[in-house]
């Protein structure tokens, strides 16, 4: 049995090899080359600066600026590496110093492809290792893939608008909402996990055809004793709404809304 | 001895008249000392209701999109200086960071000015003790200070012919800072991209311009029509309400323009009487005395500045525009105080600046004098105003919030009205209060129009209720007297203002209820 899976790692390795020397050893090359010559960029930027000027040098024209404008360029190609420019008129050596920055440019432009390869590989290369390991660790797992504690928890509601639900499990809805209350005073939602859960994150989506405004200032609470406490409290327009409580562990959270309105919602999520 | 005296005569005269700088050394020991001011008059103002709101928003905002979306947009500000805060806030919650965050904006603007600004360094150093720049914008914590450094910035950035891009950040960034940040914005654009303009129509222009050049215009177009955007669709109230009001264009047309030119008038030369009270809303006070005199400056200074702007046509007819934009915006919307109307002023500055750099070599003698005549009045106003400022408590929340500290009743909850009233004060104490008009818990206060009127007996009521709710003592604070509530005990007042604020209605009475 080993020999075999010895022989068979064995025979792995070339394949290794030629996948590190296609896949990351290039790119480390070129990464090292960009960092060794990462002063091209400066000098990049500065020889575009001074084309502009030369170029600024022909359209206002002052004193002597044809002679002024080629030595500019003169200085331009031989910073860029073309030291013997036989052209005499100072357009065409303006021609010919954007095409030597953009020469200059290029090996720029392959080390940020490679970068950014290598970078989506090291991406690609994590999450694949991630998603392993996610297999295996159940917490793990939860913080990858969290669940909406909501989704299943019932909720009931301090009353109903004809035709709608008092209570149910979930709370979400195809329609503009899942629940509406009367006009009453200080309407309420309550959402019951069962058990205590950790809450991390709150989201709440407003009903979006109509009437968002009724829903200020919407209180988020947390049961405290024999009343509830103020967890988060939103004041302004929102189609969607995160509270993010600090340190809330609860089996219940209640929506309710302190004035004269009726409350509705298009859908609640609870997250860790 | 003649000679010598002559000589150093004329020594002081080339130092103070010296209108470029190669070194930091001036700037920053100017910069220095106008530091030392600043922390001299914050140690002595007390921050009221206008000043601590955005700090407020910031430290209860629970992100930068928060600020985006959340309490500030009934505010009618765009969210930049809220962020700048937002950071600051994650460094200290306590009312000292708005100290400090307004002296290191208000100081990096100095300091911009004074080292790059193409002008004499006797207007430099007025321009930066005046009364806007020192007072309204460095001791007074508001967004405008945001403006005032971005403006500069991008005045020091902008090159006659290079075009940076940093230009157009700064120029967005402007946009960001408040509704008067974006009218001159928009005139800088102009400026910016009119010069560009003139450049390419040439017969010469370059195959190079059209290769290196375009890309760093489009992309800086983009960023700054992107910001302008940005900026109207979170600034305008999703609310009209009393302190956000609506459009209203009953008043624009031709017979806005003298106001206007009357408001220019204020914030170009903010002249203040020691021992003035209501200094900082004090508009025109010689206007009254001298009308005759009023009435010839509302055309003579406008002119004046428009000369000082010779030979900048471009320039010229951009700061008409700008100020026409600020001018309708006063009357469309909010007329404003003299913190508004100071735009007008800062605008001429940056705009002068401007000028300066794009035509280095043209000698108008006009601007750095007609500045030195300015720069004197603005500082006249600037010693007036801190004078005052220490002197007088400008608000009586910190003595309040120091009382509620020192009596070990903080942790109480608090029940204030009127709620407009409350920012002050839970700046200092970092508690958040109970709204008897609103039902809202919060920090500052949201403009929004659904409330109820303020009673002193419906505050009473809602602190009873709270009391009951949370079987607690409650403090009620207002900044009126306060009945005591019917079928409970009796309220117990535990401290009052006794030194009338400047602000007149931020003067608090604390009480204790005890069920």
């Amino acid at each position: 049995m080993l020999p075999v899976f010895l022989r068979r790692l064995n025979d792995s390795l070339p394949l290794w090899e030629r996948f590190r020397s296609r896949y990351f050893d290039r790119h480390v090359r070129v990464l090292i080359f960009a960092v060794r010559h990462v002063r091209v960029p400066r000098q990049l930027l500065r020889l575009r600066e001074l084309c502009r000027v030369g170029d600024a040098l022909a359209v206002r024209r002052p004193s002597d600026w044809k002679a002024r404008r080629a030595r500019l360029y003169r200085h331009v190609l031989r910073r860029a590496g073309h030291p013997d420019v036989s052209a005499a008129d100072s357009d065409e050596l303006a021609v010919l110093a954007a095409e030597s920055l953009r020469a200059l440019a290029e090996p720029l432009m392959s080390a940020s492809q490679s970068g950014l390869c290598l970078v989506l590989n090291a991406l690609a290369l994590i999450s694949a290792v991630l998603l392993c390991l996610s297999l295996a660790s159940s917490a793990l797992k939860v913080r990858l893939f969290p669940v909406d504690l909501a989704a299943t928890a019932k909720w009931s509601v301090s009353s109903t608008f004809p035709g709608t639900q008092a209570s149910g499990v979930g709370t979400s809805s195809k329609g503009p909402y899942f629940f509406h209350t009367q006009f009453e005073n200080e309407p309420w939602l309550v959402v019951d996990f069962g058990r205590p859960v950790h809450v991390g994150r709150i989201k709440i989506f407003n009903r979006v055809d109509c009437c968002q405004e009724r829903e200020l200032p919407l209180n988020v609470e947390s049961p405290k004793g024999n009343g509830w406490n103020l967890v988060c409290q939103r004041r302004s327009p929102f189609h969607t709404w995160t509270c993010e409580p600090h340190d809330l562990t609860t089996d219940r959270i209640r929506l309710r809304l302190p004035g004269n309105t009726a409350l509705h919602l298009e859908r609640v999520e609870v997250w860790r | 001895m003649t000679r010598g005296v002559r000589g150093v005569l004329s020594a002081v005269r080339r130092t103070l008249w010296r209108d470029r700088e190669d070194g930091w050394g001036f700037a920053l020991v100017v910069t220095a000392l106008f530091v030392v001011a600043l922390i001299w008059g914050h140690w002595h103002h007390e921050f009221w209701r206008d000043e601590t709101h955005p700090w407020l928003v910031a430290r209860t905002a629970s992100g930068l999109r928060d600020i985006v979306d959340g309490d500030r947009v009934y505010d009618g500000h765009p969210p930049l200086w809220y962020w700048y805060l937002y950071f600051w806030t994650a460094v200290t919650r306590d009312i000292v960071g708005l100290h400090i965050a307004t002296i290191v904006a208000e100081g990096t603007a100095a300091l911009l000015l004074l080292r790059h600004a193409p002008l004499p360094r006797l207007v430099k150093v007025l321009l930066t003790f005046s009364y806007m720049l020192g007072y309204e914008y460095g001791i007074m914590s508001r967004n405008y200070t945001a403006g005032v450094i971005c403006a500069f910035a991008f005045a020091a950035t902008y090159h006659p012919l290079r075009l940076r891009l940093s230009s157009f950040v700064w120029l967005a960034l402007l946009a960001l800072s408040s509704v008067y940040g974006l009218a001159m914005a928009s005139a800088f654009l102009l400026v910016l991209l009119g010069h560009r303009l003139s450049l390419s129509r040439s017969s010469n222009f370059s195959r190079t311009v059209t290769v290196l050049t375009v890309p760093h215009v489009l992309a800086g177009a983009v960023l700054v029509v992107g910001s302008f955007a940005f900026a109207y669709l979170v600034t305008d109230p999703p609310d009209p309400n009393p302190y956000s009001p609506a459009w209203n264009f009953a008043g624009v047309g031709r017979t806005m323009i003298l106001p206007a030119l009357h408001r220019v008038v204020a914030a170009f030369i903010p002249l203040r009487q020691p021992g003035e009270r209501l200094f900082w809303v004090a508009t025109i006070p010689y206007s009254l005395e001298y009308p005759r005199l009023f009435e010839k400056l509302a055309y003579i200074l406008p002119a004046l500045a428009l000369l000082c702007l010779f030979p900048g046509w471009l320039e010229a007819a951009a700061f008409v525009l700008g100020c026409f934009e600020m001018a309708f915006l006063q009357e469309a919307r909010y007329l404003g105080h003299i913190r508004h109307w100071g735009h007008f002023f800062v605008f001429f500055v940056t705009m002068v600046w401007i000028v300066r750099v794009e035509r280095p070599r043209t000698r108008n003698w006009l601007a750095p004098v007609f500045l030195l005549l300015l720069g004197l009045c603005q500082a006249e106003g600037f010693a007036v105003a801190l004078w005052q400022d220490t002197k007088v408590p400008f608000s009586g929340a910190r003595e309040a919030a120091r009382a509620i500290e020192k009596a070990g009743l903080k942790d109480l909850p608090l029940v204030i009205g009127p709620d407009w009233a409350a920012p002050s004060l839970t700046g200092y104490l970092d508690r958040t209060f109970v709204s008897c008009e609103t039902d809202e818990v919060n920090q500052s206060m949201v403009f929004h129009g659904r409330r109820k009127a303020f009673t002193p007996e419906a505050l009473v009521s809602k602190a009873v209720a709270v009391a009951r709710e949370r079987h607690s003592p409650v403090l009620v604070i207002s900044n009126r007297a306060l009945p005591n509530p019917p079928g409970a005990p009796a309220l117990k007042l535990i401290f009052a203002n006794t030194i009338p604020s400047e602000l007149g209605d931020e003067n608090y009475q604390v009480y204790r209820l005890d069920l």
